[in-house]
């Protein structure tokens, strides 16, 4: 049983999404219970790899469809010919954190949509986006990849345009899967070069028979950029505010996550298929370094001060997460720049380690912080029935519980101690410091102007006296809400609080598993 | 000489499929547009795989290895998924466009901004 | 030990102590709530016009708060040159959105060509 657990992961989220239309003749409660059974399993099956993977640092592999699935070549062939599944400590860390999200959006969304017979379809595509992230993040071959983001793009695609009979909506799903399209059938190109070349698709196969041909840096190009464009990195970052903004809150915050899919897609791509740091013949990674940081840089810049002038609170949100995403890119950006020197990894070993570990630390809090503040926002909209924040006022007098998980999470994104985003942020302002000492103050300009922007937010929504004939919703909010965002504040806090311990058991087994110079 | 023919006719696809979905203004000749390039990417594995005067690799008695001419089977299951793939998601983003109609009363992307608060 | 050693930072050669911050911040929080109780002023009462904010020439209470969208009012002026051309790429035209990934792979290839990737 338990050497199957890695097709389990994926395999019981995808046949509930098919079961669900049985389920719901049962009834509304059955099948509420029965997908929150599925979510806390896959939760539960996620945290029972954890001590062998992040501990003992051993890497599972999963070879489908053959009779012993833990070898990797069945048949004494040399070469493995199936699709197979591989789980080092980035992917497991990446997963976890989806699953962890996708289990906050189903709560809070199990009063805040409403239940109105289309409320089978957005349960249904929530269970599709987790399966489309977890796949991504722990498949090995290149095309069963390619198939999983396109589950990702089409159910989250579906999701954002859920509330068809708005004005905006469906306008913002047909941005989003134009735009995943368009980066797949790219992404698919790229492939297609590898293929041409080795005649496989298998991640590990291809990087032992890389030979850094043009064909190659091609294929790198193809596939790189339109992930970075998937993930929201300036200058293909557009179309996130658009789409974040009309999507419901819970899906929004869960799209954060699948930004970060494609973003753990960059990585993976950067190191593990086209890495190769012992041989003469590579590629020039300090100029890919570059790259992924002068994306990241304009990301923070521009998606900072396009924040800071929204009137939109979606939409402001939507633009502070596509400056976080500058973070990552530029902490393990820098990683990338230092991993192959002419030093023998003598800089990476002093900084480019530690900026990696900032950068994949930041992706985690990111997905806690940003998805509990589209969680607010979410409060925000239903209490006031717009999103504009010159119409909104003094909600601290009622929703004293979202004050403080807004309170939380602006801190944490603005990184003032003791929450989690201070503890990545400041590991990304020391290390980047001894990269380029410019980058760091830019870092933390950026972080100055993400408090105030949010200081915007605090103010207008929150700050000032209680004006009821403005309120369209005065319940009060249903447990599952509260239960969501109690969830966010929970891991914001003990990541804050505990920051060596999460370094420790998750972050430098994912960075174990991408570089291969330790 | 007929595969350097084939690798063109991809560069012409993907490329004229790329500037449709770049320059075309209307929601519908977008969705066209992207069906061209997925064409191309389509074509792309395939032409990869064919080899001429090839046989399908079903044998019932094996020729000797010199003669051995096959079509990969490969890329043709993995283009039938992403033919699969591209009917999904061209069928979801004409339902889009049914709506977008609905709401809006038009296709033409210089009237749907989609940008309502923001100046 | 080695469990207290998980709530401080130091394998990553950064000094910091988030459970110390903590402890200090619930003693301070401590300490003012006491200083409060006993120093602090008594004449507030909740319930009198004390607590309206005080604005000269203006009873309406609606009009008392500024909106947030004129906040930072100053910043944005005086970066107004960037923000037209930052606003203006921003329009919601789809075109305009997909040109940078076309132009991001050209620059790629540039590179490449160039002999840098």
């Amino acid at each position: 049983m338990t050497e199957h657990l890695p097709v389990l992961i994926i395999a019981v989220p995808l046949l509930a999404a098919f079961v669900l239309p049985i389920v719901r003749i049962l009834g509304v409660i059955p099948r509420d219970i029965f997908v929150f059974s599925v979510f806390i399993a896959v939760n539960v099956m996620l945290m029972s790899l954890i001590p062998d993977i992040c501990i003992y640092n051993k890497t599972l592999h999963y070879v489908l469809g053959a009779a012993s699935p833990s070898t990797l070549t069945p048949e004494g062939l040399a070469f493995p010919i199936r699709i197979v599944l591989k789980i080092d400590g980035f992917s497991l860390l990446m997963a976890v954190f989806s699953a962890i999200v996708g289990l906050v959006g189903f709560l809070y969304s199990h009063k805040f949509v409403p239940e109105d017979g289309r409320k089978n379809y957005y349960v249904i595509l929530l269970l599709l986006m987790l399966v489309g992230m977890i796949g991504l993040e722990f498949t090995n071959d290149l095309f069963n990849f390619f198939v999983f983001l396109e589950i990702l793009s089409i159910s989250c695609a579906a999701l954002v345009a859920f509330r068809t009979n708005q004005k905006h909506p469906p306008y913002a799903g047909y941005k989003y899967l134009l735009v995943s399209s368009l980066a797949t059938s790219f992404f698919l190109l790229g492939v297609g070069l590898c293929y041409a070349q080795y005649g496989s698709f298998n991640m590990d196969y291809i990087n032992r028979m890389l030979n850094h041909s043009l064909l190659d840096r091609v294929a790198l190009v193809f596939m790189i950029i339109p992930l970075a464009m998937k993930a929201g990195a300036v200058p293909m970052h557009m179309w996130v505010a658009d789409t974040y903004s009309e999507a419901p809150a819970p899906v929004t915050a869960m799209l954060v996550t699948a930004s970060q899919a494609s973003l753990y897609g960059v990585f993976r791509l950067s190191f593990t298929l086209f890495g190769n740091s012992t041989a003469n013949i590579s590629i020039n990674y300090h100029t890919l370094g570059w790259i992924i940081i002068i994306l990241g840089v304009l990301s923070m810049f521009i998606g900072v001060t396009m924040a800071l002038v929204q009137h939109d609170v979606k939409r402001l949100m939507a633009f502070h997460s596509v400056s976080q995403t500058g973070y990552m890119l530029l902490g393990v950006g820098v990683g990338i720049a230092v991993y192959a020197g002419h030093d023998g990894g003598a800089a990476f070993h002093q900084y480019g380690k530690l900026a990696m570990t900032g950068g994949i630390f930041h992706i985690i809090n990111n997905s806690m912080y940003k998805g509990l503040l589209f969680l607010t926002a979410g409060v925000m909209v239903r209490r006031f029935g717009t999103a504009n924040l010159d119409r909104m006022i003094g909600m601290a007098h009622r929703d004293v519980f979202t004050t403080i998980a807004f309170i939380v999470g602006a801190l944490a994104i603005a990184g003032i101690p003791p929450f989690s985003g201070f503890a990545s942020k400041l590991i990304i302002f020391e290390s980047v410091y001894h990269f380029n000492p410019f980058l760091s103050v830019i870092a933390m300009f950026v972080s100055v102007l993400t408090l105030a922007s949010f200081l915007k937010v605090f103010y207008g929504a929150f700050l000032g006296p209680e004006r009821k004939d403005l309120l369209v919703d005065n319940n009060p909010l249903p447990h599952g809400m509260t239960a969501g965002m109690g969830i966010m504040c929970l891991f914001i806090l003990i990541m804050g609080i505990a920051p060596e311990a999460v370094i420790k058991y998750l972050i430098d087994p994912a960075i174990a598993g991408l570089v291969k110079i330790l | 000489m007929t595969d350097f023919f084939l690798y063109v006719t991809v560069v012409l696809l993907v490329f004229f499929g790329l500037s449709a979905v770049l320059f075309k203004r209307n929601l519908i000749k977008i969705v066209i547009a992207l069906n061209i390039l997925e064409a191309g990417v389509n074509l792309f594995f395939i032409v990869l795989a064919y080899r001429p005067e090839g046989t399908a690799p079903i044998f019932t008695l094996a020729p000797e290895l010199e003669k051995l001419r096959m079509v990969l089977p490969t890329p043709q299951a993995l283009i039938l998924t992403n033919i699969v793939i591209g009917f999904a998601t061209t069928a979801l983003m004409l339902v889009f466009a049914v709506f977008i109609y609905r709401n809006n009363g038009t296709l033409d992307i210089r009237n749907l901004k989609g940008v309502e608060d923001h100046d | 030990m080695d469990f207290l050693n998980r709530f401080i930072a130091q394998n990553t050669g950064i000094l910091w102590y988030p459970s110390l911050l903590l402890g200090i911040l619930i003693i301070l929080v401590i300490v003012l709530t006491v200083w409060g109780r006993l120093f602090f002023r008594r004449d507030y009462n909740k319930n009198s016009p004390q607590v309206k904010p005080f604005n000269s020439g203006n009873l309406e209470e609606i009009d008392y708060n500024i909106a947030s969208s004129n906040l930072f009012w100053g910043f944005r002026k005086a970066l107004e040159s960037y923000y037209a051309v930052m606003i203006s790429s921003h329009s919601g035209d789809l075109n305009d959105y997909l040109k940078w990934l076309a132009i991001s792979i050209a620059i790629c290839f540039l590179l490449i060509a160039g002999g840098l990737l």
